[in-house]
Order: structure tokens, then C-alpha cells, then sequence
């Protein structure tokens, strides 16, 4: 027997060894295993709620957001209103000023 | 989520247990004929030993990648043992059988062992504390 027959053996054992170390962990360990997996739920769970949170939070934030941006919107359309209330009125004015100028223009001649 | 997504979620884990199920397909149907490591090391009746490391090989592979993406450690850890023994057996034939010629397979596939027989230790320790941990809690 010399050292190649050695290790052929060795691997040999290798894997007959992890066959009967598979068969610990379904046998033996199957409930401690099942009860991490229970716990990885569970964390998998508290990841999950802790999403919903965040994501309500930015929801709460960007309606507060658009009702700001409403507002605004508001506010300019008032002014847009009142600018072209004088505009209307200054425009007015003019053609008056012109009817007048053109009046004085003509009796002047 | 596409493949890609799972694939990104644990890439090493998913392709050491794909290659095991390609390896150990192949080793299962062609036989000794998959490594010359092994025709070597194993003279006269290595054909029958790679069909059955061959078939380890795979069903190791196949049930660690099934635990894997079902997120279930208790089918997980056996497959990965399996594939251990595959890895740890290729490994050593590899190197017995082609000497300096077979470092560069039985380097991978060494690291893959340590790193598979690392993972399922892991893997079983916090399985024991968390056990232990419910005992006092309950």
C-alpha cells in the first residue's frame, strides 16, 4: 500500500464522511435547523415591515409635498390673474392716451 | 424578480452548487472518462466509483441549490455536505492521480471544500446557539 492508495482512502472516507454528516443534519439537527430557518422568517419579516414603513413615511412626505406645491400653484394663478387685470387696465389707458393724442394731433393741423 | 436578481442575491452559493450538478451529471453518465485524475488514482474500478461520486455529486447540488432558493437551511446543509464530499474527493483523486499536473483542479476544488465545509459549520453553529437560545427563552 503505498501513499496514493493512502489518499485514495482518505478521500474515500472524505466522502462517506460528509454522506453520514448530511444525514446528522437532516436526522439529529433537523429541529435546530427548522428553528433558524423560522428565525431567518422572521427577520426576513421585520426587513420587510420595516420596507413598509419607510415607504409610508416617504408616501406621507411627498403628499405633504404636493399639497405645498398646490398651494403654490395657487398662489400664482392669483397673481397671474391680477397682472393680466392690469395689463387689461394699462392697455385700456393706451388706447384712451392714443385716442386723445390723435384728437390733440388732428385739431392742432 | 428576473433571474438575474436571483442569480445577484447569492452568486457564489448558486454557481458552486451548479457546477457540482454539471460536474456530477457528467461524472454520472460518461463515468471515469470526466477526469483522468480519477482513472488514475482509482485504477480497475474507477468507472464505478465516478458513476456513484458522480450521482453524490449532483443530488448534492441539486438539494443545496433547492434549500437555497426555497430558503430552507434544513435541506440546504445536507446538500451541502454532499457537495463537500464531492468537492473533497475530486480533490483528492485529482492530485493522487496526475501528481503536479492535477494542482490547478485539486487547488479549486480543495478551496471549494474548505469553503463549503466552512459555510455548513457556519451554518450548524448558529443553528445550535439559536436552539440553545429558544431553550433558555422558552
Amino acid at each position: 500500500m503505498n501513499t496514493a492508495d493512502i489518499i485514495v482512502s482518505i478521500a474515500q472516507v472524505a466522502a462517506g464522511g460528509t454522506i453520514v454528516q448530511a444525514m446528522v443534519a437532516v436526522f439529529r439537527r433537523r429541529s435546530e435547523l427548522r428553528q433558524l430557518d423560522r428565525q431567518s422568517d422572521s427577520v426576513a419579516v421585520d426587513t420587510a415591515d420595516q420596507v413598509v414603513t419607510m415607504l409610508r413615511r416617504e408616501l406621507m412626505e411627498s403628499r405633504e409635498e404636493l399639497a405645498d406645491v398646490k398651494q403654490d400653484r395657487a398662489n400664482l394663478q392669483r397673481q397671474v390673474g391680477t397682472l393680466s387685470e392690469h395689463v387689461s387696465k394699462v392697455s385700456a389707458d393706451l388706447a384712451v392716451a392714443r385716442a386723445d393724442l390723435d384728437r390733440f394731433r388732428s385739431s392742432s393741423t | 424578480m428576473g433571474w438575474r436578481g436571483l442569480l445577484s442575491w447569492n452568486p457564489f452559493g448558486t454557481m458552486i452548487a451548479v457546477a457540482a450538478i454539471v460536474l456530477g451529471a457528467l461524472g454520472m453518465i460518461i463515468g471515469d472518462g470526466v477526469s483522468q485524475g480519477m482513472t488514475n488514482s482509482l485504477a480497475g474500478h474507477a468507472n464505478v466509483i465516478a458513476h456513484l461520486w458522480g450521482a453524490m455529486f449532483a443530488v448534492g447540488g441539486l438539494v443545496n441549490l433547492y434549500g437555497l432558493y426555497a430558503r430552507r437551511l434544513v435541506i440546504e446543509v445536507p446538500g451541502l455536505y454532499l457537495i463537500t464530499g464531492g468537492y473533497a474527493f475530486y480533490c483528492l483523486t485529482v492530485i493522487t492521480g496526475l501528481q503536479t499536473q492535477g494542482l490547478a483542479a485539486g487547488t479549486i476544488s480543495g478551496a471549494l471544500t474548505i469553503g463549503c465545509v466552512l459555510k455548513a459549520h457556519a451554518i450548524m453553529n448558529r443553528a445550535r446557539h439559536v436552539a440553545q437560545e429558544g431553550g433558555e427563552a422558552a
